[in-house]
């Protein structure tokens, strides 16, 4: 692809965020005291064009590679009794598959220390915007674009079948980490709100709903939870470089525990 | 901060709106199908990135090489229709099993034959949109 369509896009995609989210955030603002140009955006400005220029082309081809091995390894029998569903039951078999895989595997990168250290560069954002929810490490989005993908991936099913709703979903999925505040009643429990997601945010690590888009297995696992306010600070309570490079670099780096115990284990050999 | 009176209200939520079922449209190919009868629009399933556009994906139209095919190719992401993305533009073929890189799919000619997940496939036409 050429690199001018790549800026292009990205300039594209950019500008279309700000024409939809600029007006809601002024209009129906979450936090009324948060400026457009708030504390790191600039930051969260690198996570979008990182993504746009360098990773999106990295992850498809990530996924590109699995779905070709998995086509090597998947019974054509099994294709085909898929297949010889109807369309829509295949549908909702890979949207509800999708949502109970993503579901646990984003509890999962909560609870375990190796996949905590990627995916709380996401939940560093100190402020939830449009922007911020592009704050994401390469290596948790191909994580967790490679897990919502895998039921469509191993069924054989074409997502461009539904592209619509993935694409729905998609913006979705930015809205909600937009500063806005628009409640829509029992609707956010099947498609979600900002309300729901800011409170996954909460700078206490496990507050629940997890669900990333859906909140229906939040309400079947018990996690979903919705106060009447937001809560007080979003955030980690550990510490992480304020920059791009250092946030790109920290999860892969040795801590210095790792340190330690790599010298504890030398020392132990002498 | 001062209150937006109702009509701002009704304008925003009008235009988010607007912009979303605009922008589904789009990704969904409704615009693709007026601008090109070969090409459909694809929407890259990450549900954090609005991705590449359509116009970034690589796309070939293929026909089957058997004619007296009539079953459902049901290959992961090449509808009826015959259209690859170029999310399945891994492809082997059928003497050397090598993966097909991009530079190799923008070389293919009319009448090529290539092996997609095991079926023979003849090229009707391969371009790239820019």
């Amino acid at each position: 692809m050429d690199i001018t369509n790549t800026i292009e896009a990205a300039g594209i995609s950019l500008l279309f965020l700000v024409l939809v989210f600029f007006p809601m955030e002024k209009v129906f603002p979450a936090r009324a005291e948060q400026k457009f140009f708030r504390k790191h955006w600039l930051l969260d400005l690198c996570f979008f064009l990182g993504q746009y220029l360098l990773w999106n082309g990295f992850v498809l081809w990530a996924l590109s590679y699995v779905n070709f091995w998995l086509s090597g390894i998947i019974p054509h029998d099994f294709r085909n009794m898929i297949a010889s569903e109807s369309w829509w039951a295949q549908a909702i078999e890979v949207i509800l598959l999708s949502d109970f895989l993503i579901y646990w595997a984003h509890r999962l990168q909560h609870r375990s220390a190796f996949l905590w250290r990627f995916h709380k560069v996401h939940h560093s954002a100190e402020h939830l915007d449009f922007l911020a929810a592009h704050r994401e490490h390469p290596l948790d989005t191909i994580y967790t674009v490679g897990i919502i993908n895998l039921p469509a991936l191993i069924l054989g099913f074409p997502l461009e079948a539904i592209a619509g709703f993935i694409a729905f979903r998609g913006i979705w999925a930015i809205y909600i980490h937009s500063n806005v505040r628009l409640p829509i009643g029992p609707l956010r429990m099947l498609i979600g709100a900002p309300e729901l997601h800011h409170w996954h945010h909460d700078v206490k690590r496990d507050a629940g709903n997890y669900a990333n888009i859906s909140p229906i297995m939040d309400i079947i696992f018990g996690t979903y939870t919705c106060p009447d306010h937001e809560p007080e600070a979003f955030g980690i309570k550990e510490k992480l470089p304020n920059n791009y490079v250092g946030q790109l670099l920290q999860p892969v780096l040795p801590t210095p525990k790792d340190r330690n115990v790599k010298l504890a284990n030398v020392k132990l050999k002498m | 901060m001062k209150t937006p009176n109702l009509f701002l209200k009704i304008a925003t939520i009008s235009l988010f709106v607007f912009l979303i079922a605009g922008f589904v449209a789009y990704r969904s190919g409704v615009f693709g199908e007026f601008l090109s009868a070969n090409t459909i629009a694809t929407a890259r399933p990450s549900m954090m990135s609005l991705g590449s556009s359509p116009s970034d994906s690589l796309k070939q139209t293929v026909k089957k090489a058997d004619s007296t095919a009539t079953s459902k190719p049901n290959l992961p992401g090449i509808p009826e229709s015959g259209v690859i993305h170029g999310m399945e533009r891994n492809m082997t073929s059928s003497k050397s099993g090598v993966v097909f890189s991009t530079k190799d799919i923008e070389a293919l000619k009319k009448g090529d034959t290539i092996i997609i997940s095991g079926k023979k496939q003849v090229v009707d036409s391969a371009k790239i949109r820019n």
